[in-house]
């Protein structure tokens, strides 16, 4: 392809692009004064093509051809708008009959469009509900994820991280919950591409990221149709460009994980903590005497007096946490080059991420990397292909961070080096755990995409594509004697693969065409089929001579004692697409988007479904009545939609009766172990999506060139045929008895309903040379109610924790979502007190007050339960701020939630339980110690779990690189992560969902960094 | 590139998606109702489907074994065993939180549940009619074993006698205990007693089963009447169970064609686990050590611990070594105090002494003594039963669970013939191998005596094999139990509450 030629297809692309990005309108009737006519270039005198001229004032207007000229009939005295995508605008008044321009590249701009799903659309034009973030506002922290990244960032957007073990998935909730049994995540789509759910996306390197846009309601998600029903989360990567330098840009991250212990309530002094155990055996019920003695207990084992530890002559005792707990270092490294020739545009990027766990034993390696290349072929004809591969190297927790809390008294090693054990099952030394269990495992993703794009006339573009993802896991195991596991079984070794194919085929035609100047058409039709295969397999062996060589060689096992199991599912979705997007004079807008979805999921009569929507926007700063009143108001548009998505997440295979068989269900036919084979699932034939039909309303506001915007939303989205698996009763004769579960089956019922206001402000408050300030603030608050349980009638108990005998969280007609029912706390049984309701030990002093609602003989949770709280918050917000002086940058992020209830469950752990009610010390605010107390869930452990997170805070200082050889751009930071959480919680965390059940505490990062880009 | 062929390549991909693009569902690695049920494998599958849940883990090998052993004088627990055992060891189950009930209650039901689609689907598989006929028995055996269990344990449950497979069928009300008997428990084993022969099948039912297990409900009838047991104020006249009871025990007694079972005089030989070969055991399901599914907990939790993780049995149990277990079931000693010196079932079924690592670790009457000296840390803690002994037991233990045994029914057909030359004669067979001076009519003032000399004796002989806390429920024996042995009663122990789970999922369930 010779130079020229390039140079045309340049042209073409242009006048493609102006086509699809730019509106504009011009006018063959209008007042003609005066012909004017020129040419418009960019600062390197290259013609540009397809730039809108408009009169301003009036409807008239024109675009520039394929040499960059122009010609204009108008009035003397009016201005023109040069306006081109990518370019700032410039305004020329009409004076003379040539008038020439020339536009400045505005990267900035850029940001007025946003990708909407097999589309992009100028921002302006949009009619849905869609948040979109930039790459420029979210690079300069350092984040671990990209849940991470969106925290706080996007109103109605609710991230939870309640583990902070390196590598743990998160919660993503948009708008509330809407679905019992299937996802109520988002769905991630990366370049086109469906990548699953959120909240667990590790085979992505953050670098790589150009946008995200989170398309929020009914009109923008519906084009993802059953797989919309919980938004979509779109992530566009970055792409070199036609003609564009090489730039490479590389990054360096280190940084220290540190875990603040100081609410952690350990229990260090061996004395205190064996004092409190034996205050516990000896109110027990059960055992009534106490085990600190100075001799052996009934399974041989030596516990030492009281008086050998208070005068320090057992000397075996052991400070957990610092064997358990580390500053763990965590580091990340990326490069990029991007860039490109006369016909083709290249990406190449590499990460590599590390972290090591702060409790021992744990860490998480990542490395991934990226080549995106983009062709020209011919002027009408574009291919390109995006590959990328990823390689996760875990070694998942083997403890939790409760081993700290593990017995002080005793050593870790006996006298003879052998691991030392509390009493026969102890299994749980944290360090043999850690030392001697193999647990790693391995995650390889590749994925590839190639597409064609091929525009035959102007007003037409045809995208095609194909990409396959190719997902990997394979994790291994091996238990040693000196486990659970490995001593029943003499050793076991496990080894889990699995495997993930998915394909996915998409071709989509556009058309775009401006009808009679004042009429902006255009409409996307496309067809869509996705495959998803899964494969798994698992091997187990046990009975192995030595623990020797772990799990490296199965066969070494007892083949009598092997265990395999494999599993496959396929699955298949095909669609058909459609947008059509109507503006009228550029202040009337409307977009209608349907998708019709196939799932193989379903039964025969149910397999398709529509789900259309319909989205209505009126541009009042484009109103004459407004644009001519007022200079300060940039924008201002009002919207609503309409519409419905689905969501299809039942398991492969949900609406056929099952009969089958597992490695546990064998049976003798003689000597021989036959495989025994029965029902193991109900069927329901007349399965079928679970529909999501929402109304928004929403307003976006800016004022001063748009320095400052509101976005504000009102929905209302109900959720209806709630797609969920309906347990069997007990004795309905389906279930497995090695588990010990009961049959289910997949049905439509019940109903819940969301509704909720987002707003969303951004203020850049200075932009000054020197200094430039600005504040964004998200707010969101939502309520997900009940408004029909289905088939179990009133009420649910969803929830319960171990830890509570009952109460828990429901859920009932009518009523919020995730109520937490239990009892009144009325203090503690104090001596004297007479309670008639309770028994036996629960009667005793020391004991909680339970409050006897109906004031009968006793309690129970039907006639004494009430709603304790609600454990779904009120509000969910964050704030980020940035500023930037000369050469520093200063950014601030912040998140939190106000209104929620957590269900304490650590709130008597041991190291609480100092302040016990004894006789001596009569409180009414804990009970006594007792060792086999039943526990209620009451109000006494409720708690507000409202909190402000600082999650990030980043100083940057970049360097002034002007004299500097070949490098172009020099930062430095420091980045401090989750450094403090203001709450009043007593546990560990706030950030928990529902229970505060202990998990892997969330460490605070302070790190040192470097950008350089050459 | 021409237009044209750039349109030709458009084509070719849209026809490659729409290539792939069957919505068609086809399962991959399970069968369902459209292919299955067709040939005799499938009917054999289906069978071993139905046995399993009896040995499972959370059948007899646990749970099971806790909701009806751990209520009589029989076991104790350790004091960290889950507070559901020690809720059915203290007579306080609760359904709203007892695991070991819950999941009784569920096995139970998958038993009944499987079999209801055996006797739905094999009579129209082609197959040798005899060996049809069989299965088929074995079918209603199982289902009348489930419900009798189930009958036994909660009193009204609901009565299912189809396959749950369509929504209309979800709910289900309580029935009586009447109903459960006269529509499950009797006909089925009528109707198993008539299809099925009396050859052995390896760990699997059989006429004689049949007649054993249904002379002991006609037994369980009668004496619930006399007794007074509540909701068995339908059964007409407790003679005429009584008379059932013994014409039915009196088939497999004095059966009409010689069977391969009868009475054996080796304790050993009809307690090791490992063996199947003695003519006492008439129903019992295997469990083994190498398979996962059936494996068998209930040696684990009643065989001593100890630190160097094997020990040897004495020579008069097999002489044998074994791995440890968890010592987590403890036989009462109360209990074990009530057996007479000269009962030679004291020695052969419980265990007072172990050898680890050479040294001797014997208990003698709440004394420990290592190699004789009286030590603390001895690891024979008490005395321990022998019925749950794995001369195999290397971790994985296998164990067969007797269900029905020739000296069972023995007992059964004593009890029903009440006080006569017949009854006692029966009696003293059991007696006389136990190495116990014979009874006499004489000794007994009447039927009732008589009849508590039986049920104790049924006591000792078939201490740990599933019976105690029936015979205790028919004979309203709970009180004088517990009063004997010191044990709880507080609620829920003539019929245990049905699990809260129940409630939840059964729409026909009313509190």
């Amino acid at each position: 392809m010779n130079k020229l030629k390039i140079k045309k297809w340049n042209r073409l692309r242009r006048v493609f692009y102006s086509c699809l990005f730019v509106s504009c309108s011009f006018s063959l009737f209008a007042q003609v004064n005066q012909q004017v006519t020129g040419l418009v270039t960019d600062e390197n005198g290259e013609p540009l093509i397809g730039v809108s001229i408009s009169v301003k004032g009036t409807s008239s207007g024109t675009v520039t051809d394929t040499e960059g000229r122009y010609s204009l009939a108008t009035e003397q005295g009016k201005t023109l708008l040069f306006s081109y995508l990518g370019y700032a605008a410039v305004e020329k008044t009409v004076d003379k009959p040539i008038i020439d321009a020339v536009l400045k590249e505005n990267t900035a701009d850029l940001g007025e469009v946003i990708v909407v799903g097999y589309g992009t659309q100028k921002k302006s034009d949009l009619t849905g509900s869609v948040t979109s973030l930039k790459a420029s506002s979210l690079e300069k922290r350092p984040v671990a994820s990209i849940d991470a990244l969106l925290q706080g960032k996007v109103a109605g957007l609710r991230i939870t991280q309640s583990s902070g073990e390196p590598g743990a998935g998160v919660s993503v909730q948009l708008r509330g919950i809407s679905s019992r049994a299937g996802s109520n995540s988002p769905l991630y789509v990366v370049d086109g591409f469906p990548y699953g759910d959120a909240g667990n996306l590790k085979q992505f390197n953050i670098n790589d990221i150009e946008s995200i846009e989170v398309l929020k309601d009914a009109s923008a998600a519906s084009i993802y149709g059953s797989r919309g029903a919980n938004g979509v989360i779109l992530i566009t990567t970055k792409s070199g460009g036609i003609d564009k330098k090489p730039t490479i840009s590389a990054s360096a991250n280190v940084g220290v994980q540190q875990i603040n212990t100081s609410n952690f309530a350990i229990i260090k002094d061996p004395f205190t903590y064996a004092l409190l155990a034996d205050e516990a055996s000896v109110n027990d019920s059960r055992i009534g005497v106490p085990k600190y003695i100075g001799g052996v207990d009934s399974d041989g084992f030596y516990y030492p007096s009281l008086t050998e530890l208070s005068e320090g002559t057992w000397d075996k005792t052991t400070d957990w946490e610092d064997l358990v707990l580390r500053s763990a270092i965590v580091q990340n490294y990326n490069i990029s080059v991007v860039g490109g020739g006369k016909s083709n545009a290249y990406l190449f990027s590499g990460s590599y991420y590390q972290q090591e766990g702060t409790v021992i034993g744990s860490g998480y390696n990542n490395l991934t990397a990226r080549l995106k290349f983009d062709q020209i072929v011919s002027p009408s004809l574009k291919l390109g292909s995006n590959m990328s591969f990823s390689y996760v190297d875990r070694d998942p927790a083997l403890i939790g961070y409760a081993s700290v809390y593990r017995n002080p008294v005793f050593p870790v090693y006996n006298d003879d080096g052998s691991y030392y054990k509390e009493n026969p099952t102890d299994f749980s030394n944290p360090i043999m755990v850690t030392k001697e269990v193999k647990n790693h495992s391995d995650e390889y993703d590749v994925n590839m995409l190639a597409y064609a794009e091929w525009n035959p006339v102007k007003e037409l573009s045809i995208r095609g594509q194909s990409g396959l993802k190719y997902g990997l896991s394979d994790a291994n195991q091996y238990y040693p004697r000196t486990t659970t596991l490995g001593n029943i079984h003499e050793g076991e070794a496990d080894r889990n693969l699995g495997s993930t194919l998915f394909i996915l085929s998409d071709i989509y035609g556009t058309y775009k065409k401006i009808f009679a100047e004042v009429h902006d058409f255009s409409a996307m039709l496309g067809f869509v089929n996705e495959m998803t295969q899964w494969r798994g397999y698992s091997m187990i062996a046990r009975g192995f001579p030595s623990d020797n060589i772990t799990n490296e060689n199965m066969s070494m096992g007892n083949p009598q004692k092997n265990e395999i199991t494999n599993g496959e599912t396929k699955e298949m979705l095909n669609s058909f697409i459609a947008r059509i997007n109507y503006i009228y004079d550029n202040r009337y807008l409307a977009t209608f988007t349907g998708r019709y979805d196939g799932s193989s999921k379903f039964g025969d009569n149910n397999k398709y479904a529509f789900f259309p929507s319909l989205a209505l926007g009126w541009k009042l700063s484009e109103e004459n009545f407004l644009k001519d009143r007022t200079n300060w108001l940039s924008d201002l548009k009002l919207r609503a939609s309409y519409g419905s998505t689905g969501n299809q997440a039942i398991t492969v295979y949900g609406t056929m009766d099952k009969i089958s068989g597992d490695i546990n269900d064998k049976y003798y036919m003689g000597n021989t172990l036959y495989s025994g084979l029965g029902i193991t699932q109900m069927g329901n034939k007349g399965l079928k999506w679970e529909t999501t039909t929402q109304a928004n309303i929403g307003l976006d506001f800016g004022v001063f060139q748009n320095a400052v915007t509101l976005t504000a939303d009102v929905y209302d989205k109900k959720s209806t045929g709630l797609l969920r698996q309906l347990n069997l009763p007990l004795s309905g004769g389906i279930g497995d008895q090695h588990s010990a579960s009961v049959g289910k089956v997949w049905i439509n019922s019940g109903e819940i309903r969301n509704k909720g206001v987002e707003i969303g402000v951004n203020a850049h408050i200075i932009s000054a040379k020197d200094l430039s300030w600005s504040v964004n603030l998200t707010a969101a608050h939502n309520q997900s109610v009940v408004t029909d349980i289905g088939e179990e009638g009133e009420s649910l108990g969803l929830l319960r924790s171990r830890a509570f005998s009952d109460g828990g969280v429901y859920w009932r007609n009518g009523e919020p979502m995730d109520l937490i029912v239990g009892y009144r706390n009325d203090g503690i049984i104090q001596e004297g007190d007479v309670v008639t309701y309770l028994s036996g030990d629960d009667a005793k002093p020391g004991e909680f007050k339970y409050r006897n609602v109906n004031d009968d003989n006793q309690i129970s949770l039907a006639e004494d339960g009430v709603v304790l709280g609600n454990a779904q918050p009120n509000w969910v917000g964050g704030i980020g701020t940035s500023l930037v002086y000369k050469g520093f940058d200063l950014d601030i992020q912040m998140n939190g939630v106000t209104g929620v209830k957590i269900i304490s469950s650590q709130r008597f752990s041991r190291g609480k339980q100092i302040n016990r009610w004894t006789v001596d010390n009569p409180t009414d605010k804990f009970p006594s110690l007792r060792g086999g107390r039943t526990l209620k869930l009451s109000d006494w452990w409720i708690e507000n779990g409202d909190y402000l997170r600082i999650s990030n805070i980043t100083l940057g200082y970049n360097f002034k690189t002007g004299n500097w050889k070949d490098i172009q751009n020099f930062r430095i930071y420091f980045s401090c992560s989750n450094p403090y959480v203001f709450t009043k919680f007593s546990g560990i965390d706030p950030e928990v969902s529902i229970f505060d059940s202990g998990s892997y505490p969330k460490p605070a990062t302070f790190s040192i960094g470097i950008n350089i880009q050459f | 590139m021409k237009a044209k062929n750039i349109f030709n390549l458009f084509i070719f991909v849209v026809i490659l998606s729409l290539s792939s693009c069957s919505l068609e569902e086809v399962p991959y690695g399970f069968y369902n109702s459209g292919n299955f049920f067709q040939t005799e494998e499938d009917a054999i599958a289906g069978l071993m489907y139905a046995y399993v849940p009896i040995p499972s883990y959370r059948g007899l090998s646990q749970s099971f074994l806790y909701a009806n052993s751990l209520s009589s004088e029989e076991f104790t627990l350790k004091s960290d065993a889950g507070s559901d055992q020690h809720d059915l060891d203290r007579n306080q189950q609760d359904g709203s939180n007892n695991t070991a009930t819950r999941e009784t209650f569920l096995i139970l039901y998958l038993v009944t549940g499987r079999a209801n689609t055996l006797i739905e689907h094999i009579p129209d598989i082609k197959m040798d009619e005899n060996e049809r006929n069989h299965m088929l028995g074995e079918a209603y055996f199982l289902r009348a074993y489930g419900y009798y269990n189930l009958v036994r344990l909660f009193g009204k449950v609901p009565l299912r006698l189809q396959t749950l497979d369509g929504f209309e069928l979800v709910g289900k009300e309580l029935s009586p205990i009447q109903e459960i008997y006269e529509k499950s428990i009797i006909p089925d084993l009528i109707e198993a007693e008539n299809l099925m022969d009396a050859n052995i099948r390896r760990g699997r039912a059989n006429k004689v089963a049949a007649q054993g297990l249904l002379a002991n409900a006609y037994l369980f009838l009668a004496s619930a009447k006399e007794s007074g047991l509540e909701g068995y104020e339908f059964v007409p006249d407790a003679a005429l169970y009584y008379e059932k009871a013994k014409v039915e025990a009196a088939k497999v007694i004095h059966p009409e064609t010689s069977t391969v079972f009868g009475f054996d005089n080796d304790y050993l030989n009809i307690f090791n686990v490992e063996k199947e070969t003695s003519p006492e055991l008439i129903f019992y399901t295997i469990s083994s050590l190498a398979t996962v599914g059936v494996k068998n907990l209930a040696s684990t939790l009643t065989t001593p611990y100890c630190s160097e993780q094997t020990f040897m049995v004495p020579a008069q149990h097999g002489g044998f070594s074994s791995y440890y277990g968890w010592e987590h079931m403890w036989v009462e000693v109360p209990f074990y105090n009530t057996f007479d010196d000269a009962d030679k079932r004291k020695k052969a079924f419980f265990c007072t002494e172990l050898t680890v690592a050479g040294k001797v670790h014997t208990w003698d009457n709440g004394t420990l003594y290592v190699d004789g000296v009286p030590n603390s840390a001895g690891y024979c803690k008490r005395p321990f039963a022998t019925k749950f002994l794995d001369s195999n037991n290397d971790g994985d233990t296998g164990n067969r669970y007797t269900l029905v045994r020739y000296s069972e029914v023995l007992l059964t057909y004593a009890e029903a013939c009440g006080n006569s030359s017949e009854g006692v004669a029966a009696l003293n067979q059991i007696r006389t191998r136990a190495g116990l001076s014979p009874y006499s009519t004489s000794d007994f003032a009447n039927d009732a005596d008589y009849r508590k000399a039986v049920v104790q004796e049924r006591a000792w002989e078939l201490c740990f094999e599933f019976q105690r806390v029936y015979d205790l429920r028919r004979t309203k024996g709970m009180e004088a139990m517990a009063a004997k042995y010191g044990k709880t009663l507080v609620k829920n122990y003539y019929f245990y509450e049905i699990p809260q789970e129940e409630y939840d999922y059964n729409p026909g369930l009313k509190r």
